[in-house]
């Protein structure tokens, strides 16, 4: 413990003191800054009329979206007024609606019946789509049954901003852990100082550890100050009130009995948890390939895997693929229908993910320790 | 106190870079010649336990060479290393101290001394990226010595310095010699000729000479340059 003490500072100011850190830290954390604005912005139609229609939508908190509700959202409407607009007063009902019929005009002529028809005829759409086992569909219809409707709108803006816009967070942290993480062991080899710290004492095992604990360090606050921003952003804009809101006020589509604080919760877990994987993940890279290189070309190709969707049919390899990292967090991370079953129990999306992340976590920290044991000094 | 290199061998594929090399080094130093791709390096990379071997043993009394044991009694310093250009020679000397396994306050003791050996005194809080060559190899092999190793493997250690620090660290090796096994590489005869009480040369990857040199047994530039004739005509 004490070598680690006295190791941990050194390997710490090595990684702080690479230049990229720096550069790329400032220019990830404006980019970052950028696109929750231009969310913001752009979801709310500019930044001015944002405290006049949260206190719209904050008048209608704590309404159940029923046929009155309806039907005062539809005498409000222009009579030209063909799409939802975020300064009507009844904009949030507006929205729900969008979200649950997907259809652009419905807004003028729904009523409640067939709102949550439509609601009913999406969550059994996203289901199809998954190819569900059997069982996985009789978990799921236990769980519509607890759902009951009309779903209660509360203003819970400052939440379902958060998790709307936490992946292009995710897909910052991608590259900017790569990029600073890939050095922590690359730069030794790269550098040609692994033959100094190897035949040292404490340099084939306790500098292991000390590197690592160093790249945990900076992948962490990394991870939190990408974390941060939206938080900051969207709380600041939006306020943190509405933490019991349904779940479903965000995703009609979803079967669980969340609350979007508890969801906000959860998507902060494993947003966090996902900021450590990319941590380890980087530096099993470094320590395999000893190759800076390699390291950031992985984690782009990575952030590209994430892009690509496939079908469900392939049920095994989509599934796992819905696992990357870069590819589940976000709102959808709830609505997956996919069981992953587990000592006889079925685990949800959000539930499995950490423990798979934490398994992988494991295994890459077990390999890249073999790797770095069995680094040798060859050529040059 | 006992080195002990028992058929030691390391082969890539078809080509055999140390052919079942058998040493029994005890206090003292030896200098090891041999030209570029005689298998020096290699050799030495496999005391360090830094390179696995093929084949053989190597063993410091009792340590096997892939102990923690055996690493704390040694010091090595390779023939091209590098740095870390940000951190200041005492940040240098006191990370290695604490790989090597000294406590804060030896460390710093050691170092400056250490500084004050290589003649770096002055530098030691000046950034590495601004020391010059020659001072590069100093601090090289202040490191080296951190942990008062009473096994030193040297590759190349005079590279880069002037004749004046040459001389001084001939010295120096000399004097931890008589306590040490201190084996360093070279491809400047004279170096050896001056310090070295044993002389091993390598050639293909095999120790062909072993023992000690005298002015008896004629010159040993001659006698080292023989060698390479003699695979010149084969």
């Amino acid at each position: 413990m004490n070598v680690l003490r006295q190791l941990y500072p050194y390997e710490l100011k090595k990684l702080l003191q690479t230049k990229v850190l720096w550069i790329g830290t400032l220019i990830m954390v404006a980019l970052c800054i950028l696109i929750n604005f231009a969310q913001t912005a752009e979801n709310s139609r500019g930044l001015a009329n944002i405290k006049q229609q949260n206190e719209a939508a904050r008048a209608l908190s704590g309404r159940p979206v029923d046929e009155q509700l309806l039907t005062e959202m539809k005498d409000n409407l222009a009579e030209d007024q063909t799409e939802i607009n975020p300064n009507d007063p009844y904009f949030e009902v507006e929205q729900f609606v969008w979200f649950t019929t997907m259809s652009a005009k419905s807004f003028r002529t729904i009523d409640e019946d067939s709102l949550y028809q439509a609601r009913l005829a999406k969550v059994k759409s996203n289901r199809n789509d998954m190819s569900l086992t059997e069982n996985e569909e009789v978990f799921w219809s236990e769980k519509e049954n607890q759902i009951s409707t009309p779903i209660t709108y509360t203003y819970s803006k400052g939440y379902r901003g958060f998790i709307m816009n936490i992946y292009a967070s995710n897909y910052i942290l991608i590259i900017l852990i790569g990029l600073c993480l890939s050095a922590v062991f690359a730069d030794e080899y790269e550098k040609k100082t692994d033959q100094l710290l190897l035949c040292t004492r404490f340099g084939k095992q306790k500098l292991f550890y000390a590197k690592l604990l160093a790249g945990l360090t900076v992948g962490i606050v990394q991870t939190i100050l990408m974390l941060g921003i939206p938080l900051a952003i969207n709380f600041a804009f939006f306020g943190t009130d509405g933490f019991d809101a349904a779940i479903q006020t965000l995703l009609p589509e979803c079967s669980l009995s969340l609350s979007l604080g508890n969801a906000f919760l959860i998507t902060l877990g494993v947003a966090f948890i996902i900021g450590i994987l990319y941590s380890v993940f980087s530096m099993f890279l470094s320590v395999v390939f000893k190759a800076r290189a390699v390291v950031i070309g992985v984690m782009v190709l990575q952030l590209f895997s994430s892009q690509i969707n496939l079908p469900s049919a392939f049920r095994g390899l989509s599934d796992a693929w819905n696992y990357l990292p870069g590819t589940f967090l976000g709102g959808w991370m709830f609505t997956e229908c996919r069981l992953v079953p587990i000592l006889g129990h079925y685990l949800t999306a959000y539930q499995a993910a950490p423990i798979i992340y934490l398994v992988v976590g494991i295994l890459l920290f077990v390999f890249a320790r073999r790797a770095y044991r069995n680094w040798q000094i060859t050529g040059r | 106190m006992e080195l002990r290199i028992n058929q030691l061998k390391k082969q890539y594929k078809n080509r055999t870079v140390v052919d079942n090399v058998s040493l029994c080094l005890s206090p003292g130093v030896y200098g090891l010649l041999g030209a570029n791709g005689a298998g020096k390096t290699t050799l030495m990379r496999m005391l360090c336990g830094i390179l696995q071997p093929s084949g053989g043993t190597v063993r410091f009394d009792r340590y096997d060479v892939t102990t923690e044991e055996y690493r704390s009694v040694l010091g090595y310093l390779p023939q091209d290393f590098g740095y870390y250009p940000d951190f200041t020679g005492m940040d240098f000397l006191l990370y290695l101290s604490a790989l090597k396994g000294l406590d804060r306050t030896q460390a710093k003791r050691r170092a400056a001394e250490l500084f004050q050996l290589v003649s770096l005194e002055e530098q030691a809080n000046r950034k590495i990226k601004t020391y010059s060559g020659g001072m590069k190899q100093r601090l090289g092999i202040a490191q080296a010595l951190l942990n008062r190793p009473k096994l030193l493997v040297l590759d190349e250690p005079t590279a880069g310095l002037d004749p004046k620090e040459r001389v001084r660290f001939r010295e120096l090796i000399a004097a931890l010699g008589k306590e040490n096994i201190v084996l360093l590489s070279t491809h400047i005869v004279s170096d050896i000729e001056h310090i070295a009480d044993i002389v091993l040369m390598m050639k293909d990857g095999r120790i062909i000479y072993n023992g000690a040199w005298d002015d008896s047994r004629g010159d040993l530039e001659a006698f080292y340059l023989s060698q390479f004739e003699e695979e010149e005509t084969q």
